[in-house]
């Protein structure tokens, strides 16, 4: 039995930019953060400018509950680079607050993983020091 | 009588607002030449058609009407260009001209140009400077997206009539009309240089320099006629063949790129574009995915994600939807691998064949994306020659033109995660699951086809599931029922919609990042030249070329055809 888990190695790691930065910060602190539209309240990811359901420029960062489900998986055997262990199993989870975002699962084996799978995030300080959200399955 | 064509003095009438001459196709346009006229001032436009009668019985009916200038009446002399007199019917059920016929004076275009004086026939009314080519007996037709318009309010048809699926002549069906987009346009030169897993002794340059002085060849054209560049390495080619100054585009992918060009030429902006790509030298790290399928990006590449992961996430939601199955999946490579095969140039030549067991017992590489699933990596150069379609008839082969063409996206590719619902306000209709299905119907509208018309399917196969989902996306079936079409019979040489005919990425090259996208279009030109060493579809007359995926936010259309729009 083997547990997926974070990635340890020589991997590419974000390099935040202006307006990803509080996303960034937010997972260094251990919340994930998404934005949330002033004018008409829908929720947007990944971090922009404009408000994906008006188009608005009034978004304001929130914290998510951090709980989604499955929405696609994929367990990927040829890594991208060396630097990855595989089996990895990227997903796109749909969060309570009605986002997406793509992340890989750990916690659990890679088997375990299913379209709606309950899942809640989880956060890896890597060792090149950037702390990057996971998923692992809700207990 | 100049050159066989009647022409006024000018000012010797007002050439907006004579009547029309019923016996113009009579024994007096007899044994007319093709030729030009010299216009009107641009005052003497345009024409009222509202002024001018109903067709009569007494209108003359003439058979075999043929493209070609036939004693016009109103030409008239002017001092620099060309004008023609377009006649013009419209009938009933055409909107808001109901009943109606007019003449027609248009400038700009030094070609010939046909009377056209059938009685059931329609042209339509372009912008000033765009007389058209009319061809009697065409047919009003019914039938697919009659009620859709291209970009421009074009439709066109099928000028053959008795083809499979009925006339679809659709020009005239509501508002006045354009002639269509790429009327002037005409592909007369392809070249796929060799293609294989590694060119030793090539670089980009090198292979794409190849490439286009072979597709120029093949064109039968020289190199001092290019007044035109389609991609990252054109201003090199222009550069070194001192043809400058010259129209260029950095536009390097695909089906886009190519439009472009295209687009260049309709617009008398360029007469002969070269759109040139190559891939080698750059893939050296085989350890890794191939650079260009894992573009840097903070929300990706940190979970390992690369072409085959971003695609497997579009796949796998279509099989939590549908049921869509591996086996439907891997029937799909089989068939393409299988045409790759038998292709005596492709990179996996003599490589199969391969049975949906050998597929699925292929190693995984992201599931649901088996090897035999998976496009390869390889390196290779392609070029396309473009020109006028009045200049093509004089060249060496069978000119090919574009029907139709249209892109779709919904961002950049391999940024944010694959949604399959990711929608669009411009179309809330439609998901990003199924991009490409508005640039497909634009361009049946603007073909006046659908898919039932298209002959040869060479569709872009970076992995097995994105040919079923654009026989869904193109309305070749219903959502969801792509799998069960795809094993249908019909994907398979000598099956109604045979897909990727050489292979595709997945059999026959994948060169870099942009090479494979326009052999595509290389391979529906050769299938409509009917010069394919393998598989060719005997008698295919359209061809739908596509380029891109849904597990990278976009996909563009191509509708090629060997009749002149």
């Amino acid at each position: 039995m083997t547990l997926l888990k974070p990635q340890e190695g020589d991997i590419p790691l974000p390099v935040p930019g202006v307006v990803s930065a509080p996303y960034w910060e937010g997972c260094a602190a251990g919340e994930l953060r998404f934005q949330r539209c002033g004018t008409c309240g829908g929720a947007t990811h990944t971090p922009a400018t404009l408000c994906a359901h008006c188009t608005s420029t009034d978004l304001r960062w929130e914290v998510s509950s951090g709980r989604g489900t499955v929405y696609s998986w994929t367990t990927v055997w040829r890594p991208q680079t060396p630097a990855f262990e595989v089996p990895y199993v990227p997903l796109i989870v749909e969060m309570e607050e009605g986002w997406f975002m793509l992340a890989d699962l750990v916690g659990c084996e890679h088997d375990a993983v299913h379209v709606g799978l309950p899942v809640e995030v989880t956060f890896h300080t890597h060792p090149g020091g950037v702390t990057l959200p996971y998923f692992a399955p809700r207990t | 009588m100049v050159g066989g064509v009647e022409v006024a003095q000018p000012g010797e009438r007002g050439i907006g607002h004579h009547g029309l001459h019923p016996g113009v196709d009579g024994p007096e346009g007899d044994g007319l030449t093709p030729g030009e006229a010299r216009p009107p001032h641009r005052e003497a436009l345009p024409v009222d058609l509202r002024a001018i009668g109903d067709p009569t019985d007494q209108d003359r009916h003439v058979e075999g009407l043929a493209p070609r200038v036939d004693g016009l009446p109103g030409l008239a002399p002017g001092p620099a260009q060309v004008a023609v007199v377009v006649e013009e019917h419209c009938e009933a059920g055409l909107g808001e001209r109901l009943g109606e016929r007019g003449q027609r004076h248009a400038a700009g275009r030094r070609e010939p140009v046909a009377h056209h004086h059938a009685r059931h026939g329609v042209v339509g009314v372009g912008p000033l400077g765009q007389p058209e080519v009319a061809f009697q007996d065409d047919a009003v037709g019914g039938g697919y997206g009659h009620d859709r318009r291209c970009g421009h309010g074009q439709m066109l048809g099928r000028g053959a009539a008795g083809r499979r699926g009925g006339a679809r002549r659709e020009r005239g069906a509501g508002s006045p009309m354009a002639q269509h987009p790429f009327h002037d346009v005409a592909i007369v030169g392809i070249h796929n240089t060799r293609q294989a897993r590694v060119l030793d002794g090539h670089d980009d340059r090198t292979i794409t320099f190849e490439a286009a002085l072979g597709a120029i060849a093949d064109a039968g054209l020289e190199v001092r006629d290019v007044d035109g560049v389609v991609g990252p390495l054109g201003s090199d080619f222009l550069y070194q063949s001192r043809n400058g100054p010259m129209w260029r585009s950095m536009n390097a992918l695909g089906i886009p790129a190519l439009l472009e060009g295209a687009m260049a030429i309709a617009s008398g902006q360029a007469t002969t574009v070269l759109f040139a790509t190559g891939g080698a030298g750059s893939y050296t790290q085989r350890a890794s995915t191939a650079p260009w399928t894992r573009p840097t990006n903070e929300f990706v590449a940190a979970y390992g994600m690369f072409t085959a992961a971003e695609f497997a996430l579009m796949a796998r939601r279509h099989m939590h939807l549908h049921g869509t199955t591996p086996e439907q999946m891997a029937h799909v490579a089989a068939v393409i691998r299988n045409n790759g095969h038998a292709h005596p140039d492709a990179v996996y030549s003599g490589r199969g064949p391969f049975t949906v067991e050998d597929v699925l017992s292929s190693r995984m590489v992201a599931d649901p994306f088996h090897l035999l699933e998976c496009a390869m990596t390889s390196e290779g150069g392609a070029a396309v020659v473009l020109t006028r379609a009045d200049r093509a008839a004089d060249l060496p082969n069978v000119p090919v033109h574009i029907l139709g063409g249209g892109t779709d996206y919904y961002g950049p590719a391999y940024q944010h995660p694959p949604v399959w619902d990711l929608g669009g306000n411009q179309r809330a209709d439609l998901v990003a699951g199924y991009v490409g299905r508005r640039a497909a119907e634009e361009s049946f509208a603007c073909a006046g086809l659908g898919p039932d018309d298209v002959d040869v399917c060479e569709f872009y196969d970076p992995f097995s599931f994105e040919i079923i989902r654009q026989f869904e996306a193109y309305g070749f079936c219903a959502p969801g029922e792509g799998g069960h079409y795809v094993t249908s019979g019909v994907i398979e040489p000598g099956g109604r919609h045979p897909v990727t005919t050489d292979g595709g990425t997945m059999s026959f090259s994948h060169g870099g990042a942009a090479v494979q996208l326009l052999q595509r279009v290389i391979r529906g030109v050769e299938q409509l030249r009917g010069t394919c060493a393998s598989m060719q579809v005997e008698g295919a007359e359209v061809a739908m070329c596509t380029g891109g995926g849904a597990g990278a936010l976009f996909t563009d259309v191509l509708l090629l055809g060997k009749e002149r729009p």
